[in-house]
């Protein structure tokens, strides 16, 4: 019987500190979980996006996925989103010619990030994609 | 963008990254003076998978010093993983996590730093959201970055100049 109520004291000690611990982790939690809820949110619209759009569909990709090749199965594999501009090659094709400039700075920058990318698997180097407000081609307006 | 004018910034850019832009946003120009604005430089592998990110602009040295850091934490995630996509995030989100700690005083692993909400800044914030979601694509995570973070509505509207 003591050796039962011992047992009973330490696994209810071990529970009311595990709440202690939880409770301390809050804050930490709560924004990690407030920026996973964002991502997800955005991982299932561009999921819908994705399946009801014929040109995203797996063997439309490209191929050639960078960094370990098992990355393609990671868990946060997604469809590419063929839907935004961001991501839509076509969009890309349509914007311009692909051309390499500095635009006044001292790196060469691709006008488009497509090209930049398959660039950056053809020559096992990383991406570097500045996102801007107004037109980066135009200092004035950058 | 002054930063990316450096001859050692470029030079190091160029030899590790190709590079491209994008548009994002809009700002106003009233009698001269811009308004609103902002940029984002995103460091990722060839299938836009966010590495690293800089929110806002900085200084030549502290874009080279954040290129470098990148560069040799995806050398180091790849040696250690040897090809295992899962250790490989994995070692990502430690080098996010590790730096949140030591520069912004925020340990997720740790048990006894929840007192107190801190303020974390932008650089801050970004590491938080890649020790939590670690190798995120950019179009999910770009809105989130430039509204949220940066504190700029996405936009695809053109700059609009008023005199």
């Amino acid at each position: 019987v003591l050796s039962a109520a011992l047992a009973t004291s330490l696994l209810a000690a071990g529970f009311v500190g595990a709440l202690g611990i939880t409770a301390r982790q809050g804050a930490v939690a709560v924004k990690i979980e407030l920026l996973s809820h964002e991502i997800a949110t955005v991982e299932r619209t561009e999921r819908a996006q994705a399946s009801a759009d014929p040109r995203t569909r797996p063997e439309q990709r490209s191929e050639g996925e960078s960094t370990p090749s098992a990355i393609a199965s990671a868990p946060i594999e997604l469809e590419a989103s063929a839907g935004r501009d961001l991501a839509n090659p076509a969009a890309d094709v349509l914007s311009s010619r692909p051309t390499c400039e500095s635009y006044g700075t001292a790196i060469q920058f691709s006008n488009r990030p497509t090209e930049a990318a398959r660039q950056a698997r053809q020559e096992s180097k990383l991406l570097f994609l500045l996102h801007v407000s107004g037109n980066f081609e135009d200092a004035k307006f950058t | 963008v002054n930063a990316l004018a450096n001859d050692g910034v470029g030079n190091y850019l160029n030899e590790h990254f190709t590079a491209s832009f994008q548009k994002v946003a809009t700002f106003q120009i009233t009698n001269g003076q811009k308004q609103g604005g902002n940029v984002a430089s995103y460091f990722c592998s060839p299938d836009n998978r966010v590495l690293h990110v800089i929110a806002g602009p900085v200084d030549a040295a502290t874009m080279l010093r954040e290129a470098r850091w990148i560069v040799e934490a995806h050398k180091l995630a790849q040696l250690d993983s040897a090809g295992d996509a899962t250790r490989f995030s994995e070692n990502l989100r430690k080098a996010h996590a590790d730096r949140l700690r030591r520069e912004h005083g925020l340990d997720v692993a740790a048990v006894d730093t929840g007192r107190g909400r801190r303020a974390l800044d932008n650089q801050g914030r970004v590491h938080l959201l890649l020790a939590a979601a670690p190798l995120v694509k950019v179009e999910q995570v770009y809105k989130l970055i430039f509204e949220k973070i940066l504190g700029e509505q996405v936009s695809a509207s053109p700059v609009v100049e008023i005199k």
